[in-house]
């Protein structure tokens, strides 16, 4: 599903402090996976995951999703494979506080390319089926600044599946949540998981990489387990 | 789409939101107000202008002698005068003799109301402020009903009421014969208190330039009305009535309506005019006229140049350094919301739009509330006006007062844009994801 070759990414190319984050990082992901990446602050974790969003380029090696080479994607391609390709989950839940967990869910909706883009009742009416696949239907109208972190976590959970994209990302979900909150959106990839999805989490929390189906350890830019 | 996104910007940062709106608002009350002062002494300086234009004479005459060569009697028509000039075309106003009783004085010896006529080319240059109804016009000069504009202490009469002139100065024994056919005469406009006119000069030339030729005429401080009428419409009249009343006229008049060449006078002459035939007519003039004050073409015009840019000079300052501590607000304004709202682009960015397109946001938020204090400031001044809050003042809402502030809409919008290009595009999503992690 998601090929990663020798992939290298340096920061402050060129300059003096230019460092290395990651030293030809291969890696492959096929599709309905549920991985989890460890590793101590610093190892990569997080530049890496950035790559596979799409957030982040890189300077050589090649990352494929479906075949497709990313590197050579223009900006307007690569946006759009973040949006209907990726669904990113975040350990600050990345939302837009002021707007109702509904219109949080329908932003991936509304960024949709020209020619694909639904019309306003459709969006709602996907955008309310996916808050209640999360079990957060209730709260549809509810300003996001007014949930607990579980139910917030939810809320980008549901916004992160809501163009149906193949492969989710996530940061340190779990990062900011209690252990009961951290079992209920656990149950939640897993469920996800077995709709299908692939999912790759990022986390220093080894309960959470327990769950997962394959844990890849990186440590100073370099995957040392589980490629 | 983006306009969601941009009109959510605004609502998430109201207390910037509210600061930019006043802020611009000011700068665009300014605007108006400056140009409008500016114009209002250019629009004073227009209607002369081509009276000031090329060589020639302004003055301001009490009277003219030599009328068919006789020493005392006074010039009554312009193109008269032009006869015994070299090269040269007259234009002017008139004093004339007519029976107005607007105060309401019945008939006291001396309280005729003063008439002022003018020739169609100073009748046409300017129409000043309105009160009601409307300036004369020279093609309503023909007709049998005389037109005229009032300049009234009281209301005592409105635009539409006919006045009935019964007797004339120039009949003999006017207490005892009327006239035998009524003249009418019709109210077509009354002047707005304050308002001035092209007329006799309040400042006796002191200034030297094209203010000497207005008149603001105030209620409060005139002793009489005044009547004003087209010099032309009074010449016709009494072509008209004059042989029906040719045998009650005092020896000598020809005319019901008596007039004198008295007041502002324009003479310019023509091109290839020489030195010999301009120091034959300053001469002629000099010994012939009565002035209150007299000056060159060029002079008049040097004059009044100079004193529009010390006006100039003086607000144009003022303007850019509004616009100046303006734009400085705007920066820091500017700078305060992209990053208040940086968080929520690196987030657009993570769903699918890219980095350009979440500035492009940013500039639809920026023009929109632009536009919008733009279109709320406009109409504020709108309704001030309307209300009357803004009379007896040179506040205008004209053409370049609209495009003055439209101007400096576009000149905010590139400013902020530029500047968000410069604070936005210095980021990318991924470091604001990071800080946030």
């Amino acid at each position: 599903m998601l090929k990663l070759d020798k992939i290298i990414k340096t920061y402050n190319k060129g300059k003096n402090n230019a460092f290395e984050a990651l030293h030809g990082i291969s890696l492959t992901v096929e599709s309905g996976e549920m991985v989890a990446i460890v590793g101590t602050s610093g190892a990569g974790k997080s530049t890496l995951l950035h790559i596979l969003a799409c957030i982040d380029g890189y300077d050589s090696g090649e990352y494929y999703i479906d075949d497709m080479v990313i590197g050579k994607l223009s900006e307007g391609k690569m946006a759009d494979i973040r949006n209907e390709k990726i669904g990113m989950v975040m350990q600050d839940f990345a939302l837009i506080e002021e707007f109702t967990a509904l219109d949080n869910v329908m932003i991936p909706l509304d960024f949709a390319a020209r020619g694909k883009k639904k019309g306003k009742k459709e969006r709602k009416e996907i955008a309310i089926k996916m808050l209640e696949m999360v079990q957060m239907q209730n709260f549809a109208d509810k300003p996001v600044n007014s949930l607990s972190g579980g139910q917030k976590q939810r809320v980008a959970i549901a916004r992160a599946i809501v163009n149906e994209p193949s492969l989710i990302l996530a940061d340190e979900p779990t990062g900011a949540l209690d252990t009961e909150t951290t079992r209920e959106i656990m149950k939640v990839f897993i469920d996800l998981n077995k709709q299908g999805k692939t999912i790759i989490i990022v986390t220093h929390d080894l309960t959470v990489a327990e769950q997962c189906s394959r844990v890849i350890k990186i440590e100073d830019g370099v995957i040392i387990e589980g490629n | 789409m983006k306009l969601k996104y941009a009109l959510y910007e605004q609502k998430k940062n109201k207390l910037m939101t509210i600061l930019f709106f006043i802020q611009t608002m000011i700068v665009l009350i300014m605007i108006v107000s400056i140009i409008s002062a500016i114009f209002s002494r250019y629009e004073k300086y227009k209607p002369l202008e081509s009276f000031f234009r090329g060589d020639g004479l302004n003055m301001h005459m009490t009277d003219l002698l030599g009328r068919n060569g006789q020493r005392y009697l006074p010039f009554t028509e312009s193109s008269d005068v032009e006869k015994y000039l070299k090269k040269a075309h007259m234009v002017s106003s008139y004093s004339i003799q007519m029976t107005f009783d607007i105060d309401n004085k019945k008939n006291e010896l001396g309280t005729w109301s003063p008439v002022v006529g003018y020739d169609d080319e100073l009748l046409s240059a300017y129409t000043p402020e309105m009160e009601t109804g409307r300036w004369l016009r020279i093609e309503d000069a023909d007709t049998d009903m005389i037109e005229i504009v009032l300049a009234q202490k009281e209301n005592s009469h409105k635009v539409g009421d006919i006045i009935t002139l019964t007797t004339s100065d120039v009949i003999k024994d006017s207490r005892k014969y009327k006239l035998s056919k009524q003249v009418k005469a019709k109210v077509v406009g009354i002047l707005a208190d304050g308002a001035s006119t092209i007329m006799r000069t309040k400042h006796y030339g002191e200034y030297s330039d094209f203010r000497d030729y207005y008149y603001p005429f105030n209620r409060d401080e005139e002793e009489r009305a005044v009547v004003f009428v087209s010099k032309r419409d009074i010449e016709h009249n009494n072509r008209i009535n004059v042989a029906t009343e040719q045998k009650n006229l005092i020896k000598g008049e020809k005319c019901i309506w008596p007039y004198i060449i008295s007041g502002p006078c324009f003479i310019q002459y023509d091109k290839g005019i020489s030195k010999k035939e301009k120091e034959y007519n300053s001469k002629y003039l000099a010994v012939n006229g009565r002035y209150v004050f007299r000056h060159t073409s060029v002079e008049m015009r040097e004059n009044s140049m100079e004193y529009i840019m010390n006006q100039m000079n003086i607000l144009i300052p003022i303007l850019i350094a509004m616009i100046i501590l303006t734009m400085m607000s705007i920066i820091s304004s500017t700078v305060i919301m992209i990053r208040q709202n940086m968080h929520n682009y690196s987030i657009y960015y993570m769903l699918g739009l890219t980095w350009r397109k979440c500035m492009s946001i940013h500039v639809l938020s920026v023009i929109m509330m632009q536009m919008g204090i733009f279109v709320f400031t406009i109409f504020c001044i709108g309704i001030c006006k309307k209300l009357g809050a803004l009379d007896r003042t040179v506040f205008a809402l004209g053409g370049w007062q609209l495009l003055g502030c439209l101007v400096m809409i576009v000149f905010f919008i590139v400013f902020s844009i530029v500047l968000s290009f410069l604070l936005i595009g210095k980021k990318s999503a991924k470091d604001i994801l990071s800080e946030v992690e």
